[in-house]
């Protein structure tokens, strides 16, 4: 059985869970964590990585080594990662299909040619993608230390912004 | 691909997006009874009110429309039916001069082909996407295009399919498929505004699922080309 099927179903349990309760009072549910592989590249060791983690905020982008507008946000994304505190679980994830559309060097170039300077990870299992419902690349998704999202955006924002996204889901300005 | 659907003004994109979102809207009309023939995958939730909406694309259950396009990567031209009896279909509509959000539309491809690749049935699907932007669309542009996103162009299960005039394009992709597109002057790096369709057909050319309106998560179209082909 796959992760997201795992987590598919974990999902249908929390909602049949959450039904209830009366509409507008539902108890958000946390995101549970995906265990993902992480890339040897600059700021970033080769591993493994739960997103999100309970306990600190974490900001999430997805990315693909495609997407120029991803190319473009690299600057604002490295500029909020040098402002934001190290308790921050600040990480880029692409969902490309390892092996098939990218190779994990391929991913590091990347990396290396856009100067980042943060933990890289790779979903190409899709669980992530789907538990955080990103649809569309750039997506930025932040949580709080609960793992509740606190706000998504699409597209290129200015680091000013990032930083007050993650701040207001509790992260400290380093 | 833009991620724009929501604000065209062209009549069949509201009508195309407008109905999907209501339709989502309404939740699960779960519909037992009159289920068509020569399907795999059990009927969307909201089939009943899809079925009533008379959609301008084809759903669950309706025959892929026909049409034949050049492909860029053969010179030859593809038709949408002549995977009858041999391989199942995922079909989606692009253009290549996104610079803004883009959907996954293509990526869904990529993701689909690759999982077909990892059980064995390349063989098994065809991953066709055409464009409706051929005046900008060259062989050239398409080829890099479906290249950069991680196509496979050795495993000769990908199509990229160029009408041979933007006439054509609004004709098959449009009229045939009911794949509305508009050129869009206002969005930055948005050339145009359109439906996202991703149609998933089965050998015997029936559609199977019609992605349309809200994007679908890469990992649901996935999960129904695996239960499809039965990996």
């Amino acid at each position: 059985m796959r992760r997201r099927d795992v987590i598919g179903g974990l999902a249908g349990l929390a909602t049949v869970g959450a039904a209830g309760y009366v509409l507008g009072t539902r108890p958000a549910a946390g995101v549970e964590p995906v265990e993902l592989e992480t890339v040897e590249a600059p700021g970033s060791d080769s591993g493994r990585m739960s997103i999100p983690e309970h306990g600190r905020p974490t900001l999430v982008e997805f990315f693909a080594t495609w997407c120029h507008v991803c190319a473009d946000s690299m600057g604002d994304l490295r500029a909020a990662h040098d402002r934001l505190a190290a308790d921050v679980q600040f990480v880029s994830v692409t969902n490309e299909p390892l092996g098939h559309a990218v190779t994990r060097e391929e991913i590091a170039q990347w990396w290396r040619a856009h100067d980042g300077t943060w933990p890289v990870a790779v979903d190409d299992d899709l669980a992530l993608t789907e538990a955080l419902d990103a649809t569309a690349v750039p997506t930025v998704v932040v949580l709080d230390a609960d793992n509740l999202v606190t706000w998504t955006g699409t597209g290129r924002h200015p680091a000013d912004e990032l930083v007050e996204r993650v701040v207001a889901a509790g992260g400290e300005r380093a | 691909m833009t991620q724009n659907t929501r604000s065209p003004s062209r009549r069949t994109v509201l009508k195309t997006v407008g109905a999907a979102t209501a339709l989502g809207l309404t939740g699960c009309l779960a519909s037992g009874e009159e289920r068509p023939d020569d399907v795999i995958l059990p009927p969307p939730e909201n089939y009943d009110a899809l079925r009533d909406a008379d959609l301008p694309y084809p759903i669950y259950g309706e025959l892929v429309p026909e049409a034949a396009v050049p492909d860029v990567l053969t010179g030859e031209p593809v038709s949408t039916r002549q995977f009858v009896d041999q391989r199942a279909l995922l079909l989606t509509f692009v253009y290549t001069r996104c610079e803004g959000i883009c959907l996954s539309l293509g990526s869904n491809l990529v993701h689909a082909q690759a999982a077909a690749a990892d059980a064995g049935v390349s063989d098994e699907i065809a991953l066709v996407a055409i464009s409706f932007d051929p005046a900008y669309d060259t062989p050239e542009r398409l080829r890099a295009w479906g290249r950069e996103r991680g196509l496979d162009y050795e495993s000769g299960n990908a199509h990229l399919l160029r009408p041979e005039s933007p006439e054509r394009a609004r004709t098959v992709v449009e009229g045939r498929f009911g794949e509305a597109y508009e050129r869009n002057d206002q969005g930055e790096g948005m050339p145009f505004l359109h439906t996202g369709l991703i149609l998933l057909v089965n050998e015997g050319a029936v559609v199977e699922r019609a992605y349309a309106g809200e994007p679908p998560q890469p990992a649901t179209v996935v999960d129904d080309v695996e239960t499809l082909l039965g990996v």
